[in-house]
C-alpha cells in the first residue's frame, strides 16, 4: 500500500442539479489521488472441503509447505466472489517452489469453480523449470484470459498445479503463507489488460 | 516476467461554492485543507480518506445546521486501458460508511473534542432522506452517494469535523484511476408550518359585536421550530386587527382579543404562524358581526279594533343573526291625552296618564331566530270609550342590540 500526498487543485465546479431543500455550503475544493491495484490471490495450505484455499487480499497466518508428485494435481480455491464478471485479466503467479530433482517442470491453469467443484479452464501458463533443490526459490509463471471472465455467484477462482514430467516419482514442494524462509508468500496477482 | 502496475489517480474534491440555478448558497464551511490523504488500495480491500473542516460562528452560518455529504466516484482517464465495455462507476461497486470526529473551536484556539459520529452511505435510487427539517428525495445516479447519520444530522457553530470515509470495493473493480468528489449540503426547511383553527365552526354559527371578546383555538404542525409567535389577524375593508398569541397548551395554540367597533358584516379572520427559514403558513375562518337589533311586528292589538277586560299582547319578533334575549322582549301602553303621549313619570301638570312601564312577554312558539310573545293586560278598569295610546314593543338580541316597535 502507498500513500500519496495529494497534490492541490483548486477549481469551482457547478452542482448539476440539487433537488429541492438539499442546499450547498461555500467550501474550497481540494484533490487527493491513490493507486488501486487488481487482486491478490495468497495460497492458503489450509483445506476447505476438497481444495486448499486461495485467500483473497488476506496472507495466511499459518506456513505450510504443500508437496505433490507428479501424476498429481494441486489445486487452491477462493470462497465464491458474489460476482458476475470479471475484466480481461493477466494472472501473475509468484511462487517458492522446490523439487527433488533441478530441472523439473510445474505448470499451471487458472480456473473458475463453483459450488459443485465443478471447474472451467480461463488460461494455461507455459511451464517453468524448478532448479532448486534444498532451499525455496522464487519463480513466476502467467497467464491471461481471452476475454472478459463471466461468472455465476457461486463461483470462485482456483489454481491447478503441476509437475509436467510423467515421472511419479519427481517431487514438488511449494511454500504457503509468510514463510520465513522465503521473505514472500507464493500468490496471484491480477491485473488487467 | 513484467508485472504490469496501472497508477491510479484517485481524486477527491471538494466543492466551492455551488450556486445552483435559482438556489444561493449562503453557508459557508470553512478551512479545508489544500491536501488530503488517501490510502492505496487493493480492489476487495477498504480504504480511508480524510478530510476536516470548521463550520464558524459567522453572519452568515446558522446553529443545528444539516450536512449531507454527496460522494461522487468515476473513472479518471482509462481511455484505451479499459478492456471492458464499460469502465464507469456502477452501483454496487463500492461500498461506502464514515465516521465525524465533532471538536468544539473554543474562544481560546484549538480544539476540544466532543464526540464521533458515524456516516451511513446510501447509493439507493430513489433515496429519501428522512430530516426532521422534513423529508427530501433524492434521485442517485451510480457513482453517487449520500453519507449523513439519521440519528444526527446537524453542525453547530464553532465546530471542527474530522471526516473519514471507508471505501471499500468488489475485487473485480476495474484497476485504474478514480476520481472522487465529496461535496457538503444541508437541508432547507421549505415547507411551510401547517395551521389548523379548530374552533372554525364556532365562529361560523356565532356573531359578535363591539366589546365581545372572541378567542380562536389553532394547531400548528412544523418540521423545525415556529419563529417568535403566531398571531391572528381580522381583515376589514377599512382596517385590519391583530389577534394577539395568548398561549398554548398541550399542543393548542390560543389567541384573543376584545373586539374593537367593527362594523356590521363577515370578515376573514386568519391565524398566522412563521418557522425559522421563513416558511410561512396560515388558516382562516371567519369572524361575523351582528350590530342589528331583533325585527318586532305587533300582531295584536290590532289598530281600530274593540276590547273588553283584557288586551291581548302578541308579537312576532325575529333575529336571524345572533338570536332573540327572549327575557327582553316587552311592551309598553302609554295614554294619549290631549294630543300628549304619556311622559315616562305617568303624570303631567294637573293630571295623570296611564303609563304601564316596561311589561314582559312570554314565548309561546317558535325560537330564538323567530317566535311568537304574547302576553295580556287588563283593561277592565279602563272608562268605557274609545282610548288612545301608545304601544310600544322592544327587544334585544343576544349581543344587545336592540330593536323596537312603535305605534
Amino acid at each position: 500500500m502507498k500513500t500519496k500526498i495529494a497534490t492541490l487543485i483548486a477549481g469551482i465546479l457547478l452542482i448539476g442539479m440539487v433537488t429541492a431543500g438539499l442546499v450547498p455550503y461555500l467550501s474550497n475544493s481540494v484533490t487527493g489521488s491513490v493507486e488501486v491495484e487488481g487482486p491478490v490471490f495468497y495460497l492458503d495450505g489450509h483445506i476447505s472441503g476438497v481444495y486448499h484455499n486461495l485467500l483473497i487480499n488476506e496472507i495466511p497466518g499459518e506456513e505450510l509447505d504443500i508437496n505433490w508428485n507428479d501424476g498429481q494435481r494441486v489445486v487452491f480455491k477462493t470462497e465464491a466472489l458474489n460476482l458476475d464478471g470479471f475484466y480481461k485479466a493477466k494472472f501473475n503467479f509468484t511462487f517458492y517452489a522446490k523439487t527433488n530433482q533441478s530441472g523439473n517442470e510445474i505448470q499451471m491453469r487458472i480456473t473458475k469453480v463453483d459450488d459443485s467443484n465443478h471447474q472451467e479452464t480461463i488460461c494455461d501458463s507455459d511451464s517453468k523449470a524448478i532448479t532448486a533443490t534444498i532451499n525455496f526459490a522464487n519463480y513466476e509463471l502467467y497467464c491471461e484470459s481471452n476475454s472478459e471472465i463471466f461468472l455465476n455467484n457461486d463461483e470462485g477462482f482456483a489454481i491447478e498445479i503441476w509437475g509436467t514430467s510423467a515421472n511419479e516419482t519427481d517431487e514438488y514442494w511449494i511454500s504457503t503463507g509468510d514463510d520465513s524462509r522465503t521473505h514472500g508468500a507464493s500468490r496471484i496477482e491480477v491485473s488487467a489488460i | 516476467m513484467k508485472q504490469k502496475t496501472l497508477i491510479i489517480l484517485l481524486g477527491m474534491i471538494f466543492l466551492i461554492g455551488i450556486m445552483s440555478a435559482g438556489v444561493g448558497a449562503d453557508r459557508i464551511i470553512s478551512n479545508l485543507p489544500n491536501e488530503i490523504t488517501i490510502n492505496d488500495f487493493i480492489a476487495g480491500d477498504t480504504t480511508t480518506a480524510n478530510f476536516s473542516f470548521d463550520y464558524l460562528n459567522i453572519p452568515e452560518n446558522q446553529g443545528d445546521s444539516p450536512l449531507i455529504i454527496k460522494i461522487n466516484l468515476s473513472t479518471l482517464d482509462f481511455g484505451e486501458n479499459c478492456s471492458i465495455p464499460d469502465c464507469s462507476v456502477l452501483k454496487g461497486d463500492f461500498e461506502l460508511a464514515g465516521a465525524i470526529k465533532r471538536y468544539w473551536i473554543p474562544f481560546f484556539g484549538g480544539f476540544i473534542y466532543r464526540d464521533t459520529i458515524l456516516l451511513n452511505c446510501y447509493e439507493d435510487s430513489s433515496l429519501i432522506i428522512n430530516h426532521p427539517y422534513g423529508p427530501t428525495t433524492l434521485d442517485v445516479p451510480d457513482g453517487i452517494f449520500y453519507c449523513y447519520n439519521p440519528q444526527y444530522n446537524n453542525l453547530d457553530l464553532d465546530e471542527h469535523d474530522e471526516v473519514t470515509i471507508y471505501l471499500k470495493s468488489h475485487q473485480a473493480l476495474y484497476p485504474g484511476n478514480y476520481l472522487m468528489t465529496a461535496e457538503l449540503f444541508y437541508i432547507n426547511d421549505t415547507e411551510s408550518p401547517i395551521v389548523n383553527i379548530t374552533n372554525k365552526n364556532y365562529f361560523e354559527t356565532t356573531y359578535f359585536k363591539q366589546g365581545k371578546d372572541i378567542e380562536i383555538t389553532a394547531t400548528i404542525e412544523e418540521n423545525a421550530k415556529v419563529k417568535d409567535f403566531p398571531f391572528g389577524r381580522i381583515f376589514t375593508t377599512s382596517e385590519n386587527f391583530n389577534v394577539p398569541y395568548s398561549k398554548e397548551s398541550e399542543g393548542i395554540y390560543y389567541f384573543f382579543r376584545i373586539l374593537p367597533n367593527i362594523p356590521e358584516g363577515e370578515y376573514e379572520m386568519k391565524v398566522f404562524a412563521e418557522d425559522e427559514s421563513g416558511n410561512k403558513g396560515n388558516d382562516m375562518t371567519i369572524l361575523k358581526i351582528d350590530l342589528t337589533g331583533p325585527e318586532i311586528i305587533v300582531l295584536k292589538p290590532e289598530q281600530n279594533k274593540s276590547y273588553n277586560n283584557a288586551l291581548p299582547i302578541e308579537l312576532n319578533v325575529s333575529d336571524w343573526k345572533s338570536g332573540v334575549d327572549n327575557s327582553s322582549v316587552k311592551f309598553r301602553i302609554r295614554e294619549i291625552t290631549n294630543g300628549s303621549i304619556c311622559p315616562e313619570s305617568g303624570g303631567g301638570f294637573n293630571y295623570e296618564c296611564l303609563n304601564t312601564g316596561w311589561l314582559n312577554t312570554t314565548m309561546t312558539s317558535g325560537n330564538s331566530s323567530s317566535g311568537i310573545y304574547k302576553t295580556t293586560f287588563n283593561i277592565t278598569n279602563w272608562e268605557e270609550g274609545v282610548h288612545q295610546f301608545w304601544f310600544e314593543a322592544k327587544a334585544k338580541d343576544i349581543l344587545g342590540n336592540e330593536g323596537e316597535w312603535v305605534k
